[in-house]
C-alpha cells in the first residue's frame, strides 16, 4: 500500500476533457456583435470569435492559476480560509492600479523619451497591478518568517493586516482621484476580464501559469505529510524550509499571472480546494490537478455569463461579483454541511 | 505489573550506543535553559525511559533527539553522523518520533496517515517501493499491531484522542527507523492498550534491534518495563541507569516533592 495509491488516471482526463468542452461551449455563447443585446448560441464571424477567444482564454489561465493558487496555500498555511487574497495580495495589486490611476499620467510623462517603457505600461492597468501585488507578496513573505522558515500563522496574520493598511491607502489614494475616476477603481476591485486584453500578456500569464503548474505538481506527496504537526512532518523526512518557500513562490506565481490577466477576483481560489476536497478526498497530488480545472471551468462559465447578461444590468458586471454571489453561498452551505475539514 | 516478564530477559545484552547526546543545551527565547549540559547514550536493542516533572525538559529533549530543535551547543550524533547537519530525508531513516498530540489538518483516512510512514523509506536510495518487500505489507501489519485496522477508513478528526496515538504510532512502526522516539505515547490509552504497546515496542528492541526512547510519566511502567531510565530535573541529568537503580526513593524523594515507599517493587507515593 502506497501513500494514497496510484492517481485515478481516468477520472483526471474526464476532468481535463470536461474543461475543454466548456472551454468550446462558453465560445458559441455570448452577444452576436459587440454592444448587441441578444445572446446566441453558436460559432460567430472570426472577429468575434477572436474577442471571445481572448476572453475565454484569459477566463481559463486566471481560474486556473487561482484553484492552484488556492490549494498551494491552503496546504502551506493548514488553513481552511487561506487564498491569494487572504494574504494581502490583491490589496497590493489594487494599490498598484489605484497609484497608477493617480500618478500614473506623470509617470508617462516622465517615461516620454523611453519607449521600451512605454510600451511596457501600453496594456493600461496590468503591470501596475503585478507590480502592487508583487511587492505586498514579498512584503507578507519577509514578514511571515520566523528563524529562517515560513510559519503558517505568521504569516497568515501579517497577511490581513497588509490587507487591512492596503485597503485604508486605496481609500486613502482614492480621495485623491477626480468623482469621475472612482467608478473604475471600484469595477477593478472586484476584477474584470476584458477583450482587449493583449496577446503578449495572455501568453505571458500563461507560461506563468504552466510554469507554476507543473513545479506544484511535484510537491503534492510532501504537501501531503507537511499538513502534520512541524515536528511530525520533520522527523517523517519533509525539509518544511524549502517546500514552504516553493510552495508560496508558487503560489505567488500563478497569482500573478491570474491578476496580470483579470485584476483581483475573489472567492474562485478559496472554494475550488474546498469543492475539490469533498469531492476527490484531500490528496494534494490531486487537488494540485483538479482544482485547477474546476477553477478555470468556474471562471470561464461566470465571465461568459458577465459578457451575455451586459444588457440586463446597465453594462457588463465585474465578474468578480458574480463569483462572489455564487461562491459566497456556497462556501455557508459546505461550513453548513461540515464538509469543511474538521 | 509483572516484573519478571518470562518473555524478555531482564537486562538486555550489552549494546552498542545508538543514539548520543554529547553537552546538549537548548534555550527557548528568554527563558531559562531547557536542556542545559546533558551527555547521554541511548542503547540498541533497549527501551530507555525518560521520567521527570513538569517543565523539566524531557519533551524539549526529545524534540532535541527527533532532530526537529536545533540545540544551541552540544551535538547528536547516530551511526556516526550529527544528525542536526542530515538532512530530513536521512534522518527520517534513522529516528522516528511520535508526538503526544499528534496533529493532523485535513480529514485523511486512517490508513492514509499510517502509509506516509513510508516517505522516506520510499525515497531512500537502493530501495524498492515497498510493493516489493516480501511478507505483509507493513501498512496492514502496522494497522493490526495497534489495534486500529477497523479504523482504516475512518477519517482522522472522528477519532478518539487514544485512537489518534495509536494511528501515529503505527505511522511510525510503518517509517521502521532504528531509533524511535515517543512523547507520553500511553498517555491517552486504556490500560490493554498501554501493556500491549509496551510489549510490542520492547520485544520490537529486542528482536529487531532497535533502540526505543520514551517519555513517561508513570513511574511503575519505567520501572517494570524499562531497561534503563533517565530522570530529568530542572533541565538537567539527575540519574541515567538500570530501573531499579535509578528510580529509588533517595533520588525520586528530592526531585518530585513526595514520599516515596518501595513494596513488592511497586513504587507508591504519599504526600509530604
Amino acid at each position: 500500500m502506497k501513500t494514497f495509491g496510484p492517481l485515478p488516471a481516468k477520472g483526471i482526463v474526464l476532468a481535463a476533457l470536461l474543461t475543454l468542452l466548456i472551454f468550446a461551449l462558453c465560445l458559441a455563447i455570448g452577444p452576436g456583435a459587440p454592444g448587441q443585446q441578444s445572446i446566441s448560441l453558436g460559432f460567430p464571424g472570426w472577429d468575434i470569435l477572436q474577442l471571445r477567444l481572448t476572453r475565454v482564454a484569459a477566463a481559463a489561465i486566471a481560474g486556473g492559476a487561482l484553484g492552484l493558487a488556492g490549494v498551494l496555500l491552503q496546504g502551506l498555511l493548514r488553513n481552511p480560509l487561506a487564498d491569494p487574497f487572504v494574504l494581502g495580495i490583491s490589496s497590493g495589486s489594487t494599490v498598484g492600479v489605484m497609484i497608477w490611476i493617480v500618478f500614473g499620467d506623470v509617470l508617462l510623462h516622465s517615461f516620454a523619451g523611453q519607449p521600451w517603457l512605454m510600451s511596457f505600461f501600453s496594456d493600461g492597468q496590468s503591470i501596475p497591478a503585478l507590480a502592487g501585488a508583487l511587492a505586498a507578496t514579498l512584503l507578507v513573505f519577509l514578514l511571515g518568517r520566523r528563524k529562517g522558515i515560513l510559519e503558517p500563522m505568521t504569516l497568515i496574520l501579517s497577511g490581513v493586516v497588509i490587507s487591512t493598511i492596503g485597503g485604508a491607502l486605496v481609500m486613502l489614494l482614492n480621495n485623491m482621484v477626480p468623482y469621475g475616476a472612482r467608478a473604475d477603481i471600484l469595477s477593478y476591485m472586484f476584477g474584470y476580464i476584458s477583450e482587449g486584453t493583449s496577446r503578449t500578456l495572455l501568453l505571458t500569464a500563461s507560461i506563468a501559469l504552466g510554469l507554476a503548474w507543473a513545479g506544484a505538481l511535484t510537491l503534492g506527496g510532501a504537501m501531503n505529510i507537511a499538513s502534520f504537526s512541524d515536528a511530525e512532518a520533520h522527523s517523517l523526512g519533509i525539509k518544511l524550509s524549502s517546500l514552504r518557500l516553493s510552495a508560496f513562490a508558487l503560489a505567488a506565481l500563478a497569482t500573478a499571472a491570474s491578476i496580470t490577466v483579470a485584476g483581483p477576483i475573489g472567492f474562485v481560489g478559496l472554494i475550488c480546494p474546498h469543492l475539490c476536497r469533498g469531492i476527490f478526498g484531500p490528496d494534494h497530488r490531486q487537488l494540485l490537478i483538479t482544482s485547477p480545472l474546476l477553477a478555470a471551468i468556474f471562471l470561464m462559465l461566470a465571465d461568459t455569463f458577465v459578457r451575455s447578461t451586459g444588457a440586463w444590468f446597465n453594462g457588463e458586471l465585474p465578474v468578480g461579483v458574480i463569483t462572489a454571489l455564487c461562491g459566497g453561498p456556497f462556501f455557508l452551505y459546505l461550513l453548513q454541511r461540515r464538509r469543511i475539514w474538521m | 505489573m509483572d516484573h519478571n516478564n518470562p518473555d524478555f530477559p531482564s537486562q538486555a545484552p550489552a549494546a552498542e550506543i545508538a543514539l548520543a547526546a554529547d553537552d546538549l543545551h537548548f534555550q527557548y527565547a528568554s527563558s531559562s535553559p531547557a536542556v542545559d549540559g546533558m551527555t547521554v547514550p541511548f542503547y540498541t536493542g533497549e527501551m530507555t525511559m525518560i521520567v521527570g516533572p513538569n517543565g523539566s525538559g524531557k519533551s524539549t529533549l526529545l524534540q532535541l533527539l527527533s532532530g526537529h530543535l536545533t540545540p544551541s551547543a552540544g551535538t547528536i550524533t547516530a551511526g556516526g553522523r550529527n544528525i542536526t547537519r542530515l538532512n530530513p530525508l536521512k534522518r527520517a531513516a534513522l529516528i522516528s518520533y511520535v508526538p503526544q498530540a499528534p496533529q493532523v489538518s485535513f480529514a485523511y483516512r486512517v490508513q492514509d496517515i499510517v502509509a506516509m510512514g513510508s516517505w522516506a523509506r520510499d525515497r531512500a536510495p537502493g530501495e524498492k517501493v515497498a510493493g516489493d518487500r516480501p511478507g505483509a505489507d507493513p501498512v496492514v501489519q502496522a494497522m493490526w499491531d495497534q489495534d486500529i485496522h477497523a479504523l482504516a477508513q475512518r477519517t482522522y478528526d472522528e477519532l478518539s484522542a487514544g485512537e489518534r496515538q495509536r494511528v501515529a504510532i503505527a505511522r511510525a512502526l510503518v517509517q521502521d527507523s532504528p531509533i524511535m522516539l515517543l512523547d507520553e505515547p500511553t498517555a491517552a490509552l486504556d490500560i490493554w492498550h498501554q501493556l500491549e504497546l509496551l510489549h510490542h515496542l520492547k520485544s520490537l528492541a529486542r528482536s529487531a534491534h532497535k533502540a526505543i526512547i520514551w517519555v513517561t510519566h508513570d513511574l511503575n511502567h519505567a520501572r517494570a518495563h524499562a531497561d534503563r531510565v533517565l530522570i530529568m530535573h530542572e533541565a538537567k541529568l539527575a540519574a541515567h541507569g538500570p530501573a531499579h537503580q535509578v528510580l529509588t526513593p533517595e533520588i525520586l524523594e528530592p526531585i518530585y516533592r513526595v514520599h516515596v515507599t518501595v513494596q513488592d517493587g511497586k513504587l507508591t507515593f504519599l504526600r509530604c
